[in-house]
């Protein structure tokens, strides 16, 4: 325990922190989103060319828990496309503003893990999700509060000489011919 | 300045499908107030040198952060000793382990930029006798944790949905 609490006394380095734009989160609500509803779900919404950067679900059982984040702009779409489909309608919750914080690497290692949940659990920010990815973790929080979780973890985290948090400038889009 | 690249595929691309059997999911309820508390106990696994395979962290039912970790089975016991000495069983109801189960992940170009890729593999595994325990779609790669022996059979339902090199 003393070499944990010294490791948090010592900031650890970081290769960068990347946020996302604006994003909607989308919760199943367990208690009727079935296995079926998720898969009509994403269906309408590829059938909509609505793009789903990050998804959460877990289906142990029938009934599924589970969440994704959508761009801001495609939300009221979304609203429209679920509109017809009762069982999804009146299934989902919405959260507006929220945006992503990418923190890398990890090297598949739990240190950048602990820290960053000892971190949420000393702060005021509100944490929605998180997932890993190759060699990011990735944590939902308020959109508006995503300079001030970086401020928060570069108290405990370094980023190399020169390097600062990034967003995305190269937008990509799919389209069908 | 825009610039527009235009290509086309018949299905989605993949650089491959990575697949590990033998894993562990460890799945813990984290009330609010033992965030931090967490976050030292498994930085103290991160001293033990325990990897991971995947991460995530969601809010139950219940509104509680449950946070599941799946790790090589071969570092089950240590971990399930290592949190014996220190979770209140009382207090600490929901920390468990899934073993053994099965993973195959994938990723593409601009996976996170394009719509129907959830959608493609959800439609490949649905009412093939393949349940999907863990869905992660992050960045440009997609993880699927399934239950022992459910892999050889989701393969070849993915791969008729996705190109594999």
């Amino acid at each position: 325990m003393n070499n944990t609490r010294e490791s948090i006394d010592k900031k650890i380095r970081i290769n960068g922190i990347k946020l996302s734009t604006e994003l909607v989160q989308i919760n199943f609500l367990n208690r009727f989103f079935s296995k079926d509803s998720r898969v009509l779900f994403f269906q309408l919404l590829a059938q909509h060319q609505i793009n789903i950067p990050f998804i959460l679900t877990s289906g142990m059982g029938e009934k599924i828990i589970g969440s994704c984040c959508v761009a801001v702009e495609d939300i009221h779409r979304i609203k429209k496309v679920v509109e017809g489909e009762h069982r999804l309608k009146e299934n989902l919750e919405f959260i507006p503003g929220v945006g992503t914080l990418s923190i890398f690497p990890h090297h598949s290692k739990l240190k950048l893990l602990g820290l960053s949940f000892y971190i949420l659990g000393k702060h005021p920010l509100p944490l929605y999700g998180m997932a890993s990815s190759i060699s990011s973790l990735t944590f939902i929080t308020d959109y508006s509060q995503l300079d001030n979780a970086v401020s928060i973890l570069l108290e405990y985290m370094d980023l190399p000489p020169n390097h600062a948090p990034f967003r995305p400038e190269i937008h990509v889009i799919q389209k069908k011919r | 300045m825009e610039t527009i690249a235009v290509y086309w595929e018949p299905k989605p691309k993949t650089y491959g499908f990575i697949e590990v059997t033998d894993l562990t999911l460890m799945t813990i309820e984290i009330k609010p107030e033992k965030m931090s508390q967490w976050g030292l106990w498994l930085m103290e696994l991160a001293d033990l040198d325990v990897g991971f395979q995947l991460i995530l962290a969601k809010y139950s039912p219940h509104r509680e952060l449950r946070l599941y970790i799946l790790l090589e089975k071969s570092w089950a016991d240590s971990v399930l000793s290592h949190m014996d000495k220190r979770i209140d069983p009382e207090s600490e109801k929901y920390f468990h382990l899934t073993s053994p189960v099965e993973l195959i992940s994938f990723q593409g170009p601009h996976f996170g930029d394009r719509y129907g890729i959830a959608d493609s593999a959800f439609k490949a595994l649905d009412g093939k006798g393949v349940p999907v325990l863990i869905t992660v779609c992050s960045g440009a790669a997609v993880y699927i944790v399934l239950p022992e022996n459910k892999l050889h059979k989701a393969r070849p339902l993915l791969a008729e949905a996705f190109e594999v090199p």
